[in-house]
């Protein structure tokens, strides 16, 4: 026999608070990354994942200690662990080993579940980091643009998986309603070579320059990190998983306006439902004839004849 | 020069000027861009142009990224325009590329199993004020919680009822009534999870249908023996390992009295002197 097990309540308000704040929401927050470590990672991959941290901050958490016997592809449990008790959605794990050097798995989560996931090699040779280069770089938690480019992220479906989840991983704030124009301050572009199949990560600064009308000109100067990644291997979420992730929430759908309608030119137009018309109840052109209770004409008639009368027999 | 030439320099150069301005924000691409302003996002599906691309990657990567982020630009500088004192701010359309939520969609919360009685019996419930009117100590106290009013565990003094057993402690009976609709309340909470969860369950808490584990059977088993209150006099007493394994039973943790024996003291300390010795020999 098997009693029911006791699950404990917060004790505290602001126990209370933070569990509610990790509730499924109807609006949705930003994302927050977990940048975790294995068991062997070499100088270089330390950095890179340093890295994303400050790339992602302040939505990002760094786990400092290193983390024997994970193997992503094998076994995620102990990874969707260490998200949910952090609170992440978004993951970023690398290793350094013989049999794969130079190793960094990227994952994302939905409800603490590992969707899609992506193991890229980094090149050594070519990675340069954010500290390499020496000049002005972006306030943390900045919104940053994302540019993709290459055929390949439109026409195969690993590649399509890639962007979305790119777009997922380093957007940010969500649901920005507006934007200072003077805070667009970094953009990341993504570019993949058909041919090599080589994806080029780059970060730039954006100086807005005077142009002499309203838009400014726009420059840009590399401020890392420098990636050339190669992808090894992937575990993406089956088509149904896929979506149901994307269902919307019915409260925040915007709602079907009736019998309104917006033609190809942009003019819009209205159907209008009218109630039957009583004719009866219709205004016409008043006349004095037409008038329903006017005083008979006998009474009038009879009168005058009376004073005719009268004014003869005088 | 005569003055007509003088006036058509003049009159070219302006032209040239707007043209270099004009030139300065625009961007041609053989295929237009998708602009998602609401992710501040741009997909470029234009082919790489291979013969730039292996001359030099970076420098034909900064100058295609340059002309796709004007792009940008040039369409946010297109939306309203506010200002809030001293920032200029552009609205943002809703975003159009759909990514996957973090997590499912929120449910409603389940009712209770009093809440769904309530419901259907048309019971709404009363807003109460959160101060009462104590009427021994003469002051607004709380309803429920910390220094409540009108307390009936702070009597100092109970009255024995007639129809009660004089021995009886009546002290020890308003705690273990206290005691009781905590555990009744904390019970009915759980029953409600439970029934959240669609887990078939008896009465009384028995999951029915559900094959107990050996930690379940473990688990049990040192209930029953640290519950039967006879301290290993006339059952056997359950051992260390299984006592913790039921909750809240563990070991509280125990200081030394302040007068300790010397003996023990002075072997403390010899271990501990010990131990450095031994550090130092390494």
């Amino acid at each position: 026999m098997v009693k029911l097990q006791r699950i404990q309540r917060p004790k505290t308000q602001r126990g209370k608070r933070a569990l509610k704040e990790r509730e499924p929401k109807l609006i949705e927050n930003a994302r927050s990354s977990l940048c975790i470590r294995g068991n062997k990672t070499n100088n270089i991959m330390k950095i890179l994942l340093k890295d994303i941290h400050l790339l992602k901050s302040p939505y990002s958490k760094m786990y400092q200690k290193k983390n024997p016997d994970i193997f992503p592809f094998e076994n995620t449990s102990k990874l969707e662990w260490y998200c949910q008790k952090s609170d992440c959605s978004l993951l970023a794990y690398v290793t350094h080993s013989k049999k794969r050097p130079n190793n960094l798995v990227l994952a994302r989560l939905h409800n603490h579940i590992v969707m899609d996931m992506f193991e890229f090699e980094l090149n050594s040779q070519t990675f340069r980091s954010l500290d390499d280069f020496k000049c002005v770089k972006f306030a943390p938690g900045n919104k940053p643009c994302l540019i993709f480019h290459g055929e390949l992220f439109d026409s195969e479906a690993e590649y399509k998986r890639l962007k979305c989840f790119f777009t997922d991983f380093f957007r940010g704030e969500t649901n920005m309603k507006e934007i200072d124009l003077n805070g667009l301050e970094h953009v990341i572009t993504f570019t993949l070579d058909i041919q090599t199949k080589l994806l080029t990560i780059r970060v730039f600064h954006i100086e807005l320059k005077k142009s002499g009308h309203r838009i400014p000109r726009i420059e840009l100067n590399e401020i890392g990190p420098h990636l050339d990644l190669t992808i090894r291997r992937t575990k993406l979420a089956s088509d149904d998983f896929y979506k149901k992730t994307l269902k919307r929430p019915d409260a925040i759908k915007a709602k079907k306006v009736k019998n309104v309608s917006t033609n190809e030119l942009g003019t819009k137009m209205g159907r209008i439902h009218m109630e039957k018309q009583d004719f009866n109840q219709l205004q016409t052109r008043k006349m004095k004839g037409l008038k329903r209770n006017l005083p008979t004409d006998d009474d009038q008639t009879q009168e005058k004849r009376k004073k005719i009368d009268q004014t003869n027999k005088e | 020069m005569n003055s007509n030439d003088l006036v058509k320099n003049i009159l070219k150069r302006d032209v040239d000027e707007q043209d270099k301005i004009l030139k300065s924000t625009e961007v041609i691409k053989p295929c237009p861009v998708d602009v998602d302003l609401g992710n501040l996002l741009v997909w470029d599906p234009n082919v790489i142009d291979q013969q730039a691309y292996k001359e030099n990657r970076d420098e034909y990567i900064k100058n295609t990224m340059r002309d796709n982020m004007q792009l940008l630009v040039n369409a946010l500088w297109q939306m309203p325009i506010e200002r809030h004192d001293n920032t200029v701010v552009a609205k943002l359309p809703d975003a159009k590329t759909i990514v996957p939520r973090e997590k499912p969609v929120p449910k409603p919360k389940p009712l209770t199993k009093w809440q769904k009685f309530a419901q259907s019996k048309g019971i709404v419930k009363k807003k109460k004020s959160k101060f009462v009117w104590d009427e021994t100590k003469k002051e607004w106290g709380r309803r429920y919680g910390y220094k409540k009013a009108n307390d009936e565990t702070k009597p100092w003094l109970i009255e024995v009822p007639t129809t009660a057993d004089p021995s009886e402690d009546q002290f020890a009976k308003r705690l273990a009534a206290k005691k009781e609709r905590v555990a009744k309340n904390e019970f009915q909470r759980l029953k409600n999870i439970a029934h959240s969860k669609k887990i078939n369950m008896r009465n009384d808490g028995a999951i029915i249908n559900k094959k107990s584990s050996a930690v379940d059977v473990k688990k049990a088993l040192a209930t029953a023996k640290y519950s039967d209150a006879s301290m290993g006099q006339f059952s056997e007493r359950a051992a260390v390992n299984e006592e913790q394994q039921t909750r809240g039973f563990n070991k509280k943790r125990k200081y030394e009295s302040n007068l300790g024996s010397l003996k023990s003291e002075t072997n403390k300390q010899l271990k501990i002197f010990e131990q450095m010795n031994s550090s130092t020999k390494k």
